[in-house]
């Protein structure tokens, strides 16, 4: 009956190779300081262990100096004229790059919106709507004439990589706190790269709004 | 059969174990004048002291020196890793170069999750274990690191213990070659790249349980091939 017992205790394959290991748990290294069989299972596995190992420069040989030299400047210009991966790492995250893309043409839109309503707010004399209004109904315009919208046609020349048809398709839809969300969602270091893609893209828009102010002589 | 067994058995214990060998630093003359001459392979010395992810970052930001670094750092390994499917200089050398030359395609979908060394071995493992079967090794594994040890052996040994030792590794290896294909990656990250089971498991997309699994049977695996050969 002990002996009975003692055999459906042994050690299955992966204890043994945790004891050739010394990783075996404590509550099972007494069965294998008790049990002769296990220990011999564990000592030829150990033998056939240190019969496959190499002694050092045994199983490869060290090649040349020159040799790296050569399979580095091989690798380099092999690799030279292909093209990069995506050299965004918002573009590698599905997810998150729709959400970066979406925060930047939501983010982007606000501001355009906002510092045009504060110039009409300063033209017009008297039109001082208290600001929280103004937002509100400005964003509600936003939800529902998006396509007509033109100030949304400047929010897609920001977002020029984005297809938007790809943004709707992914579910994606623009409205109050979108931004915020996607923002929260965030690491310092992507809010960072954000602010940075923000701020180039309202450079650039800046640009083509004074261009076409002057066009149109606003 | 015991007694074959019993006579397997001492060889075995004969072998140099690898803790008398211990550690993947190079220490020979040989190793210090590689070291020295890799110094000198025109890496930029500024990115010596940036850690893999963030060069992996700068290549995709297209700074494309940077993933000359990664090379320069993780070659020798690649190459290692090569060798020991292939058998031979030539067919690791160039498994070594597409290793790289896949890893810079694949670089944008690199998410980070594991070190780059560890994704350069997945890409050298499944690799390997497609291309190994079809090469055409045209010269012995023995043969050739025998001529290689003419410029590494500075301990002085006799000239006929070298040959024994490297007759033995020759039968190691051509042992190791005829394992299934999961075994034989197992054993070869575990015994000679000297990689945790976790790791191991992250390479070859396995649980650590299966990986302990396969390293079991084609330690089991090796010695029946090994006592059939010394028959």
């Amino acid at each position: 009956m002990m002996t009975h017992l003692n055999h459906l205790n042994h050690l299955n394959n992966v204890e043994l190779v945790d004891s050739l290991d010394g990783a075996l748990p404590a509550s099972r290294a007494g069965h294998l300081d008790a049990c002769d069989a296990c220990r011999e299972r564990v000592d030829s596995l150990r033998l056939t262990m240190s019969a496959v190992r190499p002694a050092e420069g045994d199983d490869v040989p060290e090649p040349s100096p020159l040799f790296w030299q050569h399979f580095s400047r091989r690798v380099h210009e092999a690799v030279r004229d292909e093209p990069l991966a995506p050299s965004s790492r918002w573009f590698r995250a599905p997810r998150l790059g729709w959400a970066a893309a979406t925060a930047v043409v939501v983010l982007a839109a606000a501001v355009v919106l906002w510092n045009q309503d504060r110039r009409i707010r300063d033209a017009v004399p008297g039109g001082s709507a208290p600001i929280g209004e103004q937002a509100s109904s400005t964003t509600e315009d936003l939800s529902w004439n998006i396509d007509d919208d033109e100030d949304w046609a400047l929010v897609r020349v920001v977002a020029d990589d984005l297809r938007w048809e790809d943004a709707q398709d992914a579910g994606l839809h623009a409205r109050p706190g979108s931004a915020e969300r996607v923002a929260l969602e965030m690491s310092p270091a992507e809010r960072q790269e954000l602010a940075l893609l923000i701020k180039d893209d309202l450079i650039r828009m800046d640009d083509l709004l004074k261009a076409e102010m002057k066009r149109t002589g606003a | 059969m015991a007694a074959r067994v019993l006579a397997f058995e001492s060889a075995l214990a004969s072998r140099p174990s690898l803790a008398q060998n211990a550690g993947r630093e190079p220490r020979s003359e040989w190793h210090l004048k590689v070291a020295r001459a890799e110094m000198a392979d025109g890496v930029d010395p500024a990115w010596t002291a940036v850690d893999d992810h963030a060069l992996v970052r700068e290549c995709l930001a297209g700074r494309r020196g940077a993933f000359d670094v990664l090379v320069e750092r993780h070659r020798r390994h690649v190459y290692q890793l090569c060798y020991r499917f292939a058998g031979n200089h030539e067919d690791a050398s160039d498994l070594a170069q597409e290793v790289f030359i896949r890893a810079y395609r694949a670089l944008g979908g690199f998410k980070g999750q594991s070190a780059v060394g560890t994704w350069l071995y997945r890409i050298a493992v499944n690799l390997c274990l497609n291309r190994v079967p079809s090469l055409k090794t045209s010269k012995p594994p023995a043969f050739e690191r025998l001529e290689a040890r003419e410029h590494m052996d500075d301990r002085g040994e006799a000239a006929d213990a070298a040959l024994l030792r490297a007759e033995r590794a020759a039968e190691v290896r051509a042992a190791i070659a005829c394992l299934p294909k999961k075994q034989r990656a197992t054993l070869v990250l575990r015994v000679y790249h000297e990689l945790p089971h976790e790791e191991i498991a992250g390479i070859l997309g396995s649980s650590v349980g299966a990986v302990k699994a396969n390293f079991f049977h084609a330690m089991a695996n090796l010695k029946k091939l090994l006592m059939e050969r010394s028959r």
